[in-house]
């Protein structure tokens, strides 16, 4: 359960640049609850998700996670409730580290490293079974360092790092946006089967208007750092693309392109 | 007598003192290439642990707890660097440029003068066996033995959780926090680590020469890096005991081409130049070869 309360982030603070990406925004995530949040550029959606995993500390406002207030809370103190994808494939992985060693830290997400061996055989099988689902051949390169990996193959990999673990909150930063057609199909099929699977509670910003309106449960529209529509499972399922360009008050090339897409 | 026989003569002696400063060239690597936090730290610390080693023995202690203190000390020089940068957001290498510069007059405390001689008080070695260091065999064992279990330790912690973690901020500082590592404590842990590994140089240096000097730091940051890149020439980059022999094996041909160079005629106070120039080149080649520092093109 994530709740964004009153949430306010100005960019630039006190000069003529000045810009409020977060503009006293309410978001309310039910446990479970699936959504997808749109918008054209420079709506406030990455400051958002910045908000919520801590990358982004608010000037005013509440973040509240599982009902435990985490507004103060550095990145590293809420990784134990939550797990993000970038949408550049270098951001989610650590490119000069082998494959286990990244499927390693995923399973550091939520607790404390020790001063056991990090690489262990029962390990090895369980990440290799992880990998496997995905169908790229991934389980047989545990010990290659990810800079040898594809674009797909480490968008792949960043989304079984984040899943490996069920984390309460899955942040999905456009996690696809960067990847070939095919690919990005792939992911996100794996994306929505994981949080089917663990019933997770996930955010996703996508500029694709037919990847928001087929995947997730609810839709949020944002424009100028607040809601400006929020669709319920019902409401989302009867909406069009062309419905959803009508409510954008100014055209905006990449959502046209998404739609077309 | 030849020069080349001057040379092989002096072997054993470069040797075993290449086996001392195989500790800095590691106390610059691990910062550098696991952290990617070029540290200058070490040319402060490793006189450091000598200064405060020798002032520690001659002060009545124990020498392997004056060790272990000087050890200690040196860690925390490498704390603050890192806090420095941490805090004040100061670039890594001027925050370590403003402690090596200030260990300077540290040391110089520490000492009381610009040198001190060891020769009438016990050492780590001779509690041992006196007759210990007599020997070229005895030296080249010990200090052999001493680096072996060095590379052995960083190993065993390097592959540890903790070691991954620690490793992880440094092939991704904005991956690292949302994966629960934090930068902060790693980056100190990491820079702490290396130079108390310089500083246990200066300790065992001190103790085996029998005199500490002020100027025992100068130029070892210029030679810890030559030798971590001659390492890397020769042994590649490739897993993580080879990354951490690296050093040791650089720091040990360093030393012999030195010492062949300089039984060659070249003068001793063209040795920093001459080691500048052999680094610039080495640091080099991958660029001039055209693959230089680029990361690989994303591949869909």
């Amino acid at each position: 359960m994530i709740l964004v309360e009153a949430a306010r982030k100005v960019f630039n603070k006190g000069t003529p640049d000045a810009r409020a990406a977060l503009d006293g925004i309410d978001l309310k995530v039910a446990p479970g609850d699936f959504v997808v949040v749109i918008g054209s550029n420079g709506a406030g959606k990455s400051t958002l998700l910045g908000a919520i995993a801590g990358a982004v500390m608010l000037d005013e406002g509440k973040v509240t996670i599982d009902g435990k207030n985490v507004t103060r809370e550095p990145t590293e103190k809420r990784a134990r409730l939550i797990a993000r994808v970038f949408q550049d494939p270098m951001a989610g992985t650590a490119a000069p580290m082998t494959v286990e060693e990244n499927l390693l830290l995923a399973d550091l997400r939520n607790r404390k490293p020790g001063f056991g061996r990090a690489l262990t055989a029962g390990r090895r099988e369980r990440w290799r079974d992880a990998l496997a689902r995905f169908g790229l051949g991934l389980e047989n390169r545990l010990s290659d360092k990810v800079e040898l990996l594809s674009g797909g193959q480490r968008q792949s990999l960043a989304l079984a790092m984040a899943v490996l673990n069920p984390p309460r909150v899955l942040l999905l930063d456009e996690h696809t946006a960067a990847l070939d057609p095919r690919t990005a199909a792939i992911v996100l099929e794996h994306t929505v089967r994981a949080i089917a699977e663990h019933n997770l509670t996930a955010l996703m910003v996508t500029h694709n208007m037919r990847q928001a309106l087929e995947v997730g449960s609810h839709l949020v529209m944002m424009e100028a750092g607040r809601v400006k529509l929020t669709l319920g499972p019902d409401a989302k399922a009867r909406s069009s693309v062309e419905d959803l360009i009508a409510r954008f008050e100014t055209a905006d090339d990449k959502i046209l392109l998404g739609a077309r897409a | 007598m030849n020069p080349f026989d001057a040379f092989v003569n002096l072997i054993p002696i470069t040797l075993a003192t290449s086996l001392v400063y195989a500790y800095v060239a590691l106390a610059i690597l691990l910062p550098f290439r696991l952290l990617s936090f070029p540290d200058l730290t070490c040319e402060g610390a490793f006189p450091l642990g000598g200064a405060a080693c020798a002032a520690l023995i001659l002060s009545g202690m124990n020498p392997f707890a004056a060790t272990l203190l000087a050890v200690i000390i040196g860690g925390l020089a490498g704390a603050s660097t890192a806090l420095i940068h941490l805090w004040f957001r100061i670039n890594t290498l001027l925050a370590g440029l403003l402690v090596m510069t200030a260990l300077y007059s540290v040391n110089l405390r520490i000492l009381g003068s610009a040198n001190v001689t060891l020769f009438t008080v016990d050492s780590v070695f001779s509690l041992i066996d006196p007759r210990l260091l007599t020997s070229d065999v005895g030296k080249l064992a010990v200090f052999g033995g001493l680096m072996a279990l060095a590379i052995a330790g960083l190993w065993w912690f390097l592959t540890t959780e903790k070691g991954v973690a620690l490793r992880a901020v440094g092939a991704n500082p904005t991956l690292a926090p949302a994966l629960g590592i934090s930068v902060f404590t790693w980056t100190i842990v990491g820079l702490a680590l290396a130079n108390a590994l310089a500083a246990l140089a200066g300790a065992l240096l001190v103790q085996r020469q029998g005199f500490a000097d002020i100027g025992m730091g100068f130029g070892v940051l210029i030679t810890g890096l030559a030798a971590m890149v001659i390492g890397e020439t020769l042994l590649g980059r490739e897993g993580l005991l080879r990354i951490l022999i690296g050093p040791v094996v650089g720091a040990i041909v360093y030393y012999q081409v030195i010492s062949l160079g300089l039984a060659l005629g070249l003068h001793p106070s063209d040795l920093k130049l001459a080691t500048a120039v052999f680094v610039l080149i080495a640091l080099a080649i991958p660029a001039l070869r055209g693959r230089g520092g680029g990361r690989e093109s994303m591949r869909a």
